[in-house]
């Protein structure tokens, strides 16, 4: 009797009887298509202004960028999609304490209220797991920008208006426009980019796959940043950043293994 | 004996070791084969090589793991305040103004992350405007919300002291950091904002479980001139500097620093840049000038960030670099 019932507990010690294979077939019903196209990645300008100037020198110099189509996760991941992955696949090693989940008799549930919350409180590493989960990846720095500027390349997702809290969720510098995230998509229609991707500027700030590294001037097809950086690069700002990290072409860099409350991921394929 | 090692290799799960059939063939085929964890051996030797684009999930994965194995604990460095609010929020305290025998009204205000966790020891990072600057406008200038929210560290906006310049400019809010700002002149103990930062750390520390190792002072302009000021000043509570846009030559520190006989080296960071038109660039040079003969080696006790393209302009992409360096190099033995 023991012999049989050992081996039964080891695996449900270790979650394994109910988890299932590790990557999924991707779900394409809520990604937005990117066409190919060539743009100019970075900051246009190098000339510094005045005082309050918005970019960083992070951000230079522009230089050209090529991308094959894509496809873009159009919401942020959620809480719900989340604590199916821990589910199914992540477990403790990709949960939080601080994440909007409960854990219930060894499953992880969403908290009340916070199943179509954007996930927050995961690290670059969470967030990678994820989309190799989905089936998908997380987007290169270029990806992402190319999303969140258009086909226009614009400077915010919907233009060239600087935010306001009925576009996005942030920080305007006097008062916060929320006090957490909203659900994913509720800056929709107003904070949409040209191509209908929800909150690419505000509610949380989202991981993408590559390095942080200097930018260099030479034209460039599909760029990688080094996956040896310290810092990742985290974009697009969220409920507690100010106006000017909203910008498409703002970036930051973070410590992989740190988690934030407003700092989520989506993925692309 | 033997049966029953034969029926938990059976039985356990997949993912446990590596009992997938892809496994130590020298390819990481997690993805389209096994599990999490199935291939693990051929997995981290792949992702401990480079992270190749078809595994980074994988290799996150394991990162993941390795992260949660549990950390010692941290030495006891910590104040074990008895507890404030998380978020932002404001507060005032008493603290001395120009003149010996005047008391002020300070102001401050303060972001806890929600992260917060008394049991364990919290650094703190001042954050000193610059000339004029109201403190209020400093989270979303300095973006050091989101490095707070990552790093897990405490952030006190103090305000300026808010004092008369003479019919020409009014009443502005501005820091003590010339030697005839305050009476008596010179007196770099007895400057008012000294007094104010000295007790805004013991009012911090009392409300929350500060790391007394790693209090960092940093500042744009004027403030950041103070914040070399108060690091060195106060050698006991203030770790280090990040002095953004900084000077200690227009009013004469950089005397004062060179006469430091402290056994510590106080660790700095200077971010500036090249095309300033308020601060001279040659002014941060002057900082690394005298830490050199204090003998301090730049890359090991300070870093300096000379940017082009950068003017008056506090620089937020480096607050990750700045701090994660400063922070490497607490107080040794922690403050009293």
């Amino acid at each position: 009797m023991r012999a049989l019932l050992l081996p039964l507990l080891l695996a449900a010690a270790c979650g394994g009887g109910e988890r299932g294979p590790f990557r999924r077939e991707p779900d394409r019903t809520r990604m937005v298509t990117i066409a190919a196209s060539t743009f100019s990645m970075g900051h246009p300008v190098e000339a510094p202004g005045d005082y309050g100037q918005a970019w960083k020198e992070i951000e230079l110099p522009a230089h050209e960028v090529s991308l094959p189509d894509y496809l873009i996760d159009q919401d942020e991941v959620t809480v719900a999609e989340y604590a199916e992955f821990l589910n199914d696949a992540g477990g403790e090693a990709h949960h939080a304490a601080l994440q909007a989940i409960a854990v219930d008799g060894g499953r992880y549930l969403p908290a009340a209220g916070a199943a179509a919350l954007p996930i927050a409180q995961v690290s670059f590493f969470d967030a990678a797991t994820f989309c190799a989960w989905a089936g998908k990846r997380l987007p290169t720095e270029a990806e992402w920008e190319r999303a969140a500027r258009g086909p226009a390349g614009l400077p915010f997702p919907w233009g060239e208006d600087w935010p306001s809290c009925d576009q996005a969720v942030f920080f305007t510098g006097g008062v916060f426009c929320a006090d957490g995230p909203l659900p994913v998509g509720g800056r929709s229609p107003q904070g949409d980019s040209a191509e209908g991707v929800h909150d690419l500027a505000g509610n949380v700030a989202e991981w993408t796959q590559d390095g942080l590294d200097r930018y260099s001037s030479d034209p460039q097809v599909s760029p990688r940043g080094p996956s040896t950086s310290r810092y990742r690069v985290v974009r697009g700002g969220g409920f507690h950043s100010a106006p000017a990290s909203l910008r498409g072409s703002a970036r930051l860099g973070a410590r992989p293994e740190h988690r934030s409350e407003e700092v989520g991921f989506r993925c692309a394929l | 004996m033997r049966p029953l090692i034969a029926l938990l290799l059976l039985a356990a799960p997949a993912w446990a070791d590596d009992t997938c059939p892809l496994a130590s063939d020298g390819v990481c085929d997690e993805l389209t084969g096994c599990a999490l964890g199935s291939d693990s051996s051929d997995c981290q030797a792949a992702c401990a090589a480079a992270w190749p684009d078809a595994i980074v999930g994988v290799c996150a994965h394991y990162a993941a793991v390795a992260a949660v194995a549990p950390e010692p604990p941290p030495p006891d460095t910590g104040t074990h305040g008895e507890g404030g609010p998380r978020g932002l929020w404001s507060g005032t305290l008493s603290a001395r103004g120009n003149k010996q025998t005047e008391q002020l009204v300070r102001h401050y205000e303060v972001y806890v992350p929600m992260s917060y966790d008394p049991r364990r020891p919290t650094p703190l990072v001042m954050v000193l405007g610059g000339f004029t600057v109201d403190m209020y406008g400093l989270p979303a200038y300095t973006e050091l919300l989101r490095t707070a929210d990552l790093n897990g560290f405490i952030v006190a906006f103090p305000q300026q002291h808010f004092y008369n310049f003479g019919p020409s400019i009014g009443w502005v809010f501005a820091w003590n950091i010339y030697p005839t700002d305050w009476q008596p002149n010179g007196a770099w103990q007895e400057n008012p904002d000294v007094d104010f930062i000295r007790n805004l750390i013991d009012e911090l520390g009392a409300l929350y479980n500060l790391d007394r190792t790693r209090v960092i002072a940093s500042g744009h302009s004027r403030g950041a001139g103070m914040s070399i000021i108060l690091a060195y000043v106060l050698p006991d509570r203030v770790t280090g500097f990040l002095s953004e846009a900084g000077f200690v030559d227009a009013n004469g520190f950089d005397d004062e620093m060179l006469a430091y006989a402290g056994a510590r080296r106080i660790p700095g960071v200077l971010v500036h840049g090249t095309l300033d038109p308020d601060v001279p660039f040659s002014s941060s040079e002057r900082v690394v000038e005298v830490l050199e003969q204090l003998g301090e080696v730049e890359g090991e006790d300070f870093l300096f960030f000379a940017l082009d393209h950068v003017a008056h302009e506090w620089q937020p992409q480096y607050n990750q670099d700045a701090l994660d360096f400063l922070f490497d190099r607490p107080l040794p033995g922690g403050a009293p």
